[in-house]
């Protein structure tokens, strides 16, 4: 039984994952992306990024490395592993399926 | 490999907690400063920036603190808080703790030291440079499996096999060093150039004899490093220097390093002092003279060189030899030639017994740790309420688990560390009682491999142990808090404690079988009668040099004299001498022709084991005559030739005949042949050893009449026998002040008492008996705390029944009755099935055993009893303490 926050922590898992899988970038870029993408709905505490990251990165799913942002600060870059896309594409079934059967169970509602 | 790279940062992590964490606020900073400048981007003022932002990234210290728990550093403290925790838990309870410790030193202890001799003696490799290429290459023939070589085979197999690297043979012998410092004994290798270079080992000091210098039997030597430091004090001119040896003047071209050892040094209380040439020049040796097997040999064999391609070489000159010398080699005597690893030729005798032993006291690990893994989980039982509590408040089932197995292993970690230290103990120990003759060792030790064997032996007992405990505590913790204290176990962990006590008594039953076994046998084997006197007997050996007593007459009359002057002595009630002691030296064949030049069915050529002997000897030794005479001083070298042989042999060559009287023809091609007249039978004598049974030829010449045929010398060294009435061990100032008075510069050596002759003869079994009855009784001991304990909890759960029990009329008997049967219910399988493994494994202990077969009933059935006493005897208590129960306060207590 995982608690609230495990359920948080799985989503907000499979969208940084998701959001590497497009390009590496570094912290605060896929936080950002995923502000933009959600339409600034999932405004999560910017600062869980970086537990999710190391995370994944403890998984063995995302992997780091030193590189430059666009102004040409040194900083660290996180990529997708090829272990983190198969991860990515199981999750992704594991929530589609998820979110068919709440569905499912709240359209029997009122 | 990603793995590794996690493994790598984590470790990383734990080494480098600084540095990870500024990466780690690096990064923090770099987003927020991003987000900031973001959102003055978007209108917001600076401060208005920067408070929103921090706003929205929430609290720094939480998420580093997040990522610090992801980065595992956590995890390590957690396992330190664990480990503070489970120490003071142990110090908490001394008893407990002591007790474990104990048990766990004591088979780490065990096993670590039993490893060590395995490991000194069997794995590690020779002390020569790459020695898994050293052979051993030997002779094979019917009767014989494993002889030396002869010269000429020396010669053939160094010209076979060139694409060898070195192949050399060598000899053992003695030598009398006089000069400074006063006559003494030296023991002597005579090694051909070629034997050394294989060995591989080059001089400390100086160098090396040629092959040229050897062939030409140049007047060198090489001293061995120990005899250099003992003789001539380590003087480093000692080089270039000459020495007289046996009265020749020898030049010392070299000194070897302080841990070469040749082959045979290995398994000798008599380590070699000096090398000279062996002197085999191949253009001077009679290559039809196929006999006279003394040498050893020994081979490099060159690395592009599998070890089947050098086996077949070997055969292959083999084969050669039988085609090109069909006398030497009739086809009745299976002649041929194999080789073998150094290693396993050196070790080979012991490692039979040695595999025993390490079996052994693996058997008492494996009771140790049951024994220990009882404990612990009576302990678990004890702390329910205390885990069920700690559960309840939400310790996950992982973390219980973790700081459970973490107690076991600091357990397994400080006993193991006890052990160890035992360990050091046990060796030298070992080192001391062992016998002097144990191949290699001085190689037993505790080096690191064998200290890390001590340390993963612990680490895996405290797994194993630590396991059981572990995740029984993980599981089902509120029935305890319900049930109260006296709930107790569940059947299954109760189950479980019982079978391992089934376990640890059928070790133990396999464990006194064998070491029943092996005392009854070596019992019956320091009682064998060999055929000879083993008490109140002294022996020395005397060697007269060539240059002092050139002559064979002198020698003769030298030996007689001593031995009439020793016979004279007071306290001596006889003597005699003899080339070769029993039981000290081995026998060597000698070849010779029957009268009627006849071949007896089915045996080669004729060849008995031989002995020199002056009149005397068959006295001192009290050697059974059973027919005809014994050798007598009438008997001289103008005198009629004369042999006594022993019983085998007379029944060997003259099957069905009267020996006495027949006629036998001694000696070579190419001296005149001697004959000898058989004029008396001894009965056979066990030479080899107290247990040889097979029965082999014996022939005893006249020292007075028997010449080498190489250069008409009579035998040189001699071993002086005398009868005692007084401890012989006096005998010693007698000995050397006679031997003195004759020839004050001539030593006399290896003075032995023979009773310690027989003892160093039966020193492998007594060591094996020793050591096994020690393990068993320590099994025995285990198993009877195992029993006590398990048996004693039942009593402690039954006490409510007892209780009815007794209160309904029930006599106290009754109830000890129930708990003796409870404590047979539990040892009964384990003693059925631990005779079932001592029966059916018995075949492998029958190699060490003497005229016993291993399923001797008699001792099974001792063994049986010894056991269910025991198990009986560890009940006994709980049986009483059940007896004496008061109804009224059990009831009472409810």
């Amino acid at each position: 039984m995982s608690s609230k926050r495990d359920v948080l922590q799985g989503t907000l898992d499979l969208m940084v994952l998701q959001v590497l899988a497009r390009e590496p970038m570094h912290g605060w870029g896929v936080a950002k992306r995923i502000e933009q993408r959600s339409g600034d709905v999932l405004q999560v505490n910017q600062g869980s990024i970086y537990p999710a990251l190391y995370r994944l990165a403890d998984r063995g799913w995302v992997r780091s490395r030193l590189g430059e942002s666009d102004e040409g600060r040194p900083v660290k870059i996180y990529e997708l592993t090829a272990a983190g896309k198969r991860q990515l594409a199981e999750e992704r079934e594991s929530w589609t399926a998820l979110s068919r059967a709440v569905n499912l169970v709240l359209d029997m509602g009122s | 490999m990603g793995w590794f790279w996690r493994w790598y940062e984590r470790v990383r992590s734990i080494f480098r907690r600084g540095r990870v964490e500024g990466e780690l606020r690096e990064e923090m900073r770099f987003h927020l400063d991003m987000e900031i400048r973001d959102r003055m981007a978007r209108g917001m003022s600076p401060a208005e920036a920067r408070r929103t932002a921090h706003r929205d990234f929430g609290g720094v210290e939480r998420h580093a603190e997040e990522v610090r728990s992801v980065r595992w550093t956590h995890a390590l403290e957690h396992l330190l808080r664990d480990v503070r925790y489970g120490a003071r838990a142990l110090v908490a309870r001394p008893m407990f703790t002591m007790v474990v410790l104990l048990t766990l030193a004591l088979g780490v202890g065990a096993a670590t030291t039993v490893f060590s001799v395995v490991d000194g003696v069997l794995l590690r490799p020779l002390p020569y440079p790459e020695s898994e290429r050293l052979v051993r290459i030997h002779t094979v023939w019917r009767g014989t499996s494993s002889g030396r070589l002869s010269p000429a085979e020396a010669v053939d197999l160094e010209r076979a096999l060139s694409e060898f690297e070195a192949v050399g043979v060598y000899g053992y012998g003695g030598a009398t060093l006089t000069g400074a410092g006063g006559a003494m004994r030296v023991s002597a290798s005579y090694a051909s150039a070629g034997a050394l270079a294989a060995l591989g080992v080059a001089p400390a000091r100086g160098r090396p004899y040629t092959s040229r210098e050897d062939h030409g039997n140049a007047a060198v030597a090489l001293l061995m490093d120990g005899f250099w430091r003992s003789r001539f004090g380590a003087d480093p001119s000692v080089v270039g220097r000459t020495i007289e040896l046996s009265g020749e003047a020898v030049e010392v071209i070299g000194v070897m390093p302080a841990d070469f050892r040749m082959p045979e040094d290995l398994a000798s209380s008599d380590p070699t002092q000096v090398i000279r040439p062996l002197a085999l020049d191949p253009a001077q040796v009679d290559m039809s003279e196929r006999g006279s097997h003394f040498l050893r040999g020994v081979a490099r064999v060159p690395e592009r060189l599998s070890s089947a391609e050098a086996v077949r070489r070997v055969e292959g000159v083999a084969a050669e030899m039988v085609r090109t010398y069909p006398n030497g080699y009739p086809p009745e005597m299976e002649f041929r030639l194999a080789v073998l690893p150094l290693l396993e030729d050196v070790v080979g005798p012991v490692e039979p017994m040695l595999l025993l032993l390490l079996a052994a006291v693996g058997f008492v690990f494996v009771i140790v740790c049951a024994n220990v893994a009882n404990l612990l989980l009576s302990r678990t039982e004890g702390r329910a309420r205390e885990l069920a509590v700690r559960k309840a408040v939400g310790a996950s089932r992982g973390r219980i688990l973790a700081q459970v197995l973490v107690e076991s292993l600091l357990l397994a970690g400080v006993g193991g560390a006890l052990g160890v230290g035992l360990a050091f103990a046990g060796t030298r120990l070992f080192r001391g009682a062992a016998p002097p003759d144990l191949p290699r060792l001085e190689s037993v030790g505790m080096d690191l491999r064998v200290v890390g064997f001590g340390l993963v032996l612990s680490v895996l007992a405290g797994v194993l142990f630590g396991l059981a405990p572990a995740l029984r505590a993980g599981g089902g913790p509120t029935a305890a808090l319900r049930d109260g204290p006296g709930s107790g176990l569940g059947p299954s962990r109760q189950r479980l404690k019982r079978w391992m006590v089934a376990v640890q008594v059928a070790i133990a039953v396999v464990l006194a079988t064998g070491a029943g076994l092996m005392t009854r046998s070596f019992i019956s084997l320091s009682r064998v009668d060999p055929g000879y006197r083993t008490e109140q007997v002294a022996t020395a050996r005397v060697s007269l040099p060539s240059a002092s007593y050139p002559s064979a007459d002198e020698v003769v009359a030298f030996h007689a004299e001593l031995v009439d002057r020793i016979a004279a002595l007071p306290g001596v009630s006889g003597a005699g001498a003899v080339t070769n002691l029993p039981l000290a030296t081995e026998l060597g064949d000698l070849g010779f022709e029957l009268e009627e030049d006849r071949i007896p069915e089915g045996r080669d050529k004729p060849d008995a084991d031989w002995q020199v002997v002056t009149p005397g000897y068959f006295d001192a030794m009290a050697m059974r005559l059973a027919r005809g005479r014994g050798i007598e001083p009438t008997d001289r070298a103008g005198a009629p030739g004369v042999v006594v042989v022993n019983r085998t042999m007379g029944e060997a060559f003259w099957p069905g005949m009267d020996p006495l009287g027949r006629r036998i023809r001694l000696g070579g091609q190419r001296t005149a042949p001697r004959w000898a007249q058989v004029v008396g039978i001894v009965e056979d004598v066990r030479h080899g050893g107290l247990d040889e049974t097979d029965g082999r030829p014996q022939m005893y010449l006249a020292h007075q009449q028997f010449r080498t045929w190489s250069d008409a010398s009579a035998i040189r060294t001699m071993t002086l026998v005398a009868h005692t009435t007084v401890p012989p061990a006096e005998l010693y100032r007698g000995f050397r002040e006679t031997v003195a008075a004759l020839d004050p510069a001539l030593p006399v050596f290896s003075f032995r008492v023979m009773e310690d002759v027989v003892r160093g003869a039966v020193a492998r079994p007594r060591l094996l008996t020793a050591l096994l009855s020690g393990f068993s009784g320590v099994a025995l001991l285990l198993a009877l705390v195992g029993v006590y304990g398990v048996v004693g909890y039942a009593v402690g759960q039954r006490r409510r029944e007892f209780g009815i029990r007794i209160a309904l009329g029930a006599a106290p008997r009754t109830v000890s009755r129930l708990v003796l049967r409870d404590a047979v219910r539990i040892a009964a399988p384990g003693v059925i099935a631990g005779l079932a493994a001592a029966i059916l494994g018995g075949a492998l202990l029958e190699s060490f055993l003497y005229e016993l077969s291993p399923t001797d009933p008699l001792t099974l059935a001792l063994t049986t009893l010894v056991v269910a006493g025991t198990a009986i005897l560890a009940s006994a208590i709980p049986a009483h303490r059940a007896m004496r129960l008061d109804p009224a306060r059990v009831l009472k207590a409810e």
